[in-house]
């Protein structure tokens, strides 16, 4: 192992530890032990594409990049196999809410991006996590215009999700 | 709507600064190390094990192909050639795998996974069932000559065992096969919904 690579990977892991977490979760409905599993396995696979990092993109598209495409090879294989139960996720995200003082209730949050299709479930959490439409086209391979058209319909969606349940 | 994307975003922000995964960056390299050792052994692992079959068959019965009537001569090929075409086919699997990158973009990604796929798939269907059919036609081939040189019951066992163990091989590739085939179809679905405005 060398220890240059090391110690870049000890900086991206720390610096998006957090990000790449909440990404999984949501993907997984809030699944808290899953995303766990599917965190670690978002950096084993960056442990082994850093040697091909070259700083072409910004660090965080490189992340999303390996996150999603991890997110869609683990349902690519469980297709099938395991359907997620969305009914059981308010209790399931109870557990980490405790911050009142923001506008939704992060449960709330959860439980309809839990709502959407797997794809639109990555791409919402990228705008949530506001990046630029250009970083996000990056890194589905999609044009600007078909993600425009896509992320207002995502909204639209939501927007009845959470309005009418 | 913006009002409502932005009362979103501040509730995912603000949940994000809560959430810290408590995960030790150096257990998880060792992690990484390990599973990119067995990963790369797994994929020679098959490699191994057919070449060493072959080799080992070779050994055994060269003195088919030496001494050997037209029917176990014919016989003898007919087995090693196909072992040497799915041992090449496995290390071209090998190559395939290793030139899809994870840090290409989704769709990218998704595209370079179905060929791959689709050539385990082909690999696994018809490359396999015509492979094995080669093989069996060989095997019984060599079985006329070989049932000079041993008993009549070990003949009577191999000739009976064959045809149980292909089916268990048989059913075992199907299995594979459905995966792909279901695997297929999602990346293709994937795909289409992807460009689609």
């Amino acid at each position: 192992m060398s220890p240059v690579l090391e110690q870049q990977f000890a900086q991206l892991f720390d610096q998006y530890k957090s990000m790449v977490l909440q990404v999984c979760t949501g993907f997984l409905q809030g699944d808290k032990v899953l995303a766990h599993d599917l965190l670690q396995e978002v950096f084993i696979n960056s442990w082994i594409a850093l040697p091909n990092f070259k700083g072409e993109a910004s660090a965080k598209t490189w992340i999303y990049r390996i996150t999603v495409n991890t997110c869609l090879t683990h349902l690519r294989k469980q297709n099938g196999k395991r359907k997620l139960q969305v009914q059981g996720l308010p209790e399931q995200v109870a557990e980490i809410v405790a911050d009142t003082s923001v506008p939704i209730d992060y449960h709330e949050l959860y439980h309809a991006i839990g709502q959407l299709e797997s794809t639109d479930r990555l791409i919402i959490m990228m705008v949530l996590d506001e990046m630029e439409y250009t970083e996000i086209s990056n890194v589905m391979g999609i044009s600007e215009g078909t993600l425009r058209v896509k992320i207002h319909r995502i909204k639209q969606r939501l927007k009845n999700i959470m309005h009418h349940g | 709507m913006d009002n409502f994307l932005d009362d979103l975003k501040s509730s995912w922000k603000a949940h994000k600064a809560q959430t810290a995964p408590v995960v030790d960056v150096k257990a998880l390299l060792s992690k990484a190390e390990v599973y990119k050792k067995n990963s790369i052994r797994f994929q020679h692992g098959n490699v191994m094990v057919l070449s060493v079959t072959l080799i080992l068959y070779c050994t055994f019965f060269y003195k088919f192909l030496l001494y050997g009537t037209r029917l176990s001569q014919s016989g003898f090929i007919m087995m090693a050639v196909p072992l040497f075409i799915r041992i090449v086919a496995e290390m071209i699997s090998i190559a395939k795998g290793r030139n899809i990158k994870l840090d290409e973009n989704a769709f990218h990604h998704n595209q370079q996974m179905t060929q791959y796929t689709a050539f385990r798939k082909w690999m696994h269907g018809p490359a396999t069932y015509t492979i094995m059919g080669f093989y069996t036609l060989g095997y019984y081939f060599i079985m006329v000559q070989f049932s000079e040189l041993v008993s009549r019951w070990l003949i009577i066992l191999m000739c009976v065992a064959y045809p149980l163990v292909a089916y268990i091989i048989i059913k075992q590739v199907r299995r594979g096969i459905k995966n792909e085939m279901e695997q297929l179809q999602w990346m293709s679905k994937w795909n289409k919904e992807m460009i689609e405005e």
